[in-house]
């Protein structure tokens, strides 16, 4: 069975503000209204660029942020990706 | 009853009458659909168990009656659990739940110079982004109660004294004449307090995001009114400056809402 | 990269920079600090604003951009005219609000610095008041909730 691919409708159907290094965000779908800490709102532009799996994802935020892809780098993303789908932001297919 | 009218003494007549006001306290169970614990109604009460009241305090009843159809009814405005005053135009808003000692600092100060906009609520207009006043009788609790008393002459803006209430004495206080007659009169919000009663005096800055969480939580219908909210928020946390400060006793609270204003400008 | 040798590079003048521009090493940083517990993505829902992550994000410079050129005495914390001796220029970059809540409350140091340093700073940053650049950051890292 292979990876799940996220996508997100994100920016697109959102308003979105910068507020003291974090992202505001009013997610019109849904009509919540969500605050994204570091690095959520970079995975967000990533998926937004083109759907991918986890570990893709995990690689290309690391290049974007100038991080090393290590586990740290792939604990972390996998752990964002699960608030991410909790909040509706994005989706798994 | 005539002690409500004389508490209402120079208000508009209200164009449904009392009626109305009946059949919400007749009807709990239709608030609970609508109500959110936590957005309840200033804590005079809390829902379970406060319905039906005692006769002595149906004056009480209607005071939440009102709260609650202005909660509901508003669709136009985000609504902020909050007491304003204002001075020169500009809006000092005061957020914060009960106990924090609101209503109380609002109170003085309509006496000393401010306008009362309001104790209790605050409505942001969704846009324009000013603050719209209602300035209905004050509920002052326990001790606030002689430090009023011993400030306004006027033994007629008092309403009655309730004795053991679940939150302890509670006396309704007219606003001013001037409140009143400005209860259509708009200010623009220029400065927003989060007080503590209850503490050391101590005062912290609070960033945009904190004061966009904390203005959301104070708001029981931000999330009903979507995108128009979210926006109006967004504004107010941009533009307008926004600090929290403790205090031990009612000078001292009266005193760092002063330094703030005079350093914010109002 | 901070450079101990080089005193007089100006603070940053500005506190928050967008993330694009802010130095590599902080950019680094935060993949980290996001790793550090808490929630990333926190949902508005009255009554939650407690749980809320705090804006940790704010920095203060030290000393103030207007005083970018002038050290702080170690005794004190006071600002003194450059190479006065007993007293210290300022980090190269404005110190983050987490770096700042962590050395006032645990007592570490700023990465990159020496407890030296820190502890001058910190009398400095500790005598910050109302209007001064860097205050309200200041108030916010002390607020237990944060």
């Amino acid at each position: 069975m292979s990876a799940p691919i996220y996508r997100t409708d994100y920016p697109a159907d959102c308003l979105t503000h910068p507020l003291d290094g974090l992202m505001l965000v009013y997610h019109r779908p849904s009509g919540a209204t969500h605050f994204l800490i570091d690095p959520t709102s970079d995975m967000l532009a990533i998926l937004a660029e083109a759907p991918c799996d986890a570990d893709m994802l995990a690689r290309r935020l690391c290049h974007r942020i100038g991080t090393e892809l290590d586990d740290e780098a792939l604990e972390v993303t996998a752990q964002r990706l699960e608030e991410l789908l909790d909040s509706g932001l994005i989706r798994a297919a | 009853m005539e002690a409500m009218r004389r508490l209402y003494a120079g208000y508009p007549a209200p164009e449904q009458g009392l009626a109305t006001l009946t059949a919400l306290i007749d009807a709990p169970r239709a608030w609970r659909r609508w109500i959110r614990p936590q957005a309840a109604i200033d804590g005079d009460f809390t829902l379970p168990g406060a319905i039906p009241m005692a006769i002595r305090h149906g004056l009480l009843a209607m005071e939440m009656a009102m709260n609650m159809q202005v909660a509901l009814g508003e669709r136009r405005h985000l609504l902020l659990h909050a007491a304003a005053i204002e001075r020169g135009g500009k809006a000092l808003i005061l957020p914060g739940e009960s106990g924090s000692g609101k209503s109380t600092l609002a109170a003085l100060l309509g006496e000393q110079g401010w306008r009362l906009m309001s104790d209790e609520f605050v409505m942001i207009d969704l846009v324009t982004g000013l603050a719209l006043p209602f300035p209905r009788p004050i509920s002052l609790k326990n001790s606030a109660i002689p430090v009023m008393e011993a400030l306004i002459a006027d033994s007629s803006r008092f309403g009655p004294l309730l004795s053991d209430t679940p939150k302890g004495m509670l006396r309704h206080l007219r606003p001013s004449a001037r409140s009143i007659a400005a209860m259509d009169v708009p200010a623009k919000p220029a400065l927003i307090l989060f007080p503590r009663f209850g503490d050391d005096a101590a005062a912290a800055g609070i960033s945009q995001s904190e004061l966009f969480m904390r203005m959301t939580e104070g708001s029981t219908n931000y999330v009903a009114l979507g995108q128009p909210a979210f926006e109006t928020l967004i504004e107010m946390v941009r533009t307008i400056p926004a600090a929290s400060f403790s205090y031990p006793d009612t000078a001292t609270g009266l005193a760092i809402v002063e330094q703030f204003c005079a350093e914010a400008g109002l | 990269m901070r450079n101990e040798d080089q005193p007089d590079i100006e603070a940053d003048k500005a506190i928050d920079l967008p993330a694009s521009e802010q130095p590599d090493n902080l950019r680094r940083n935060m993949l980290r600090f996001a790793a550090l517990g808490g929630a990333a993505v926190v949902t508005v829902r009255p009554g939650i604003a407690q749980a809320a992550a705090s804006a940790m994000k704010c920095s203060i410079p030290v000393p103030d951009s207007a005083n970018s050129t002038k050290w702080i005495r170690n005794s004190d914390g006071a600002l003194v005219a450059k190479n006065t001796a007993k007293s210290i220029p300022g980090p190269s970059s404005p110190l983050a609000g987490e770096d700042v809540k962590n050395s006032l409350r645990y007592g570490t140091t700023y990465p990159g610095y020496t407890s030296a340093q820190t502890t001058t700073w910190n009398k400095y940053i500790n005598n910050l008041t109302v209007g001064k650049q860097g205050y309200t950051c200041f108030a916010s890292v002390q607020n237990p909730a944060n």
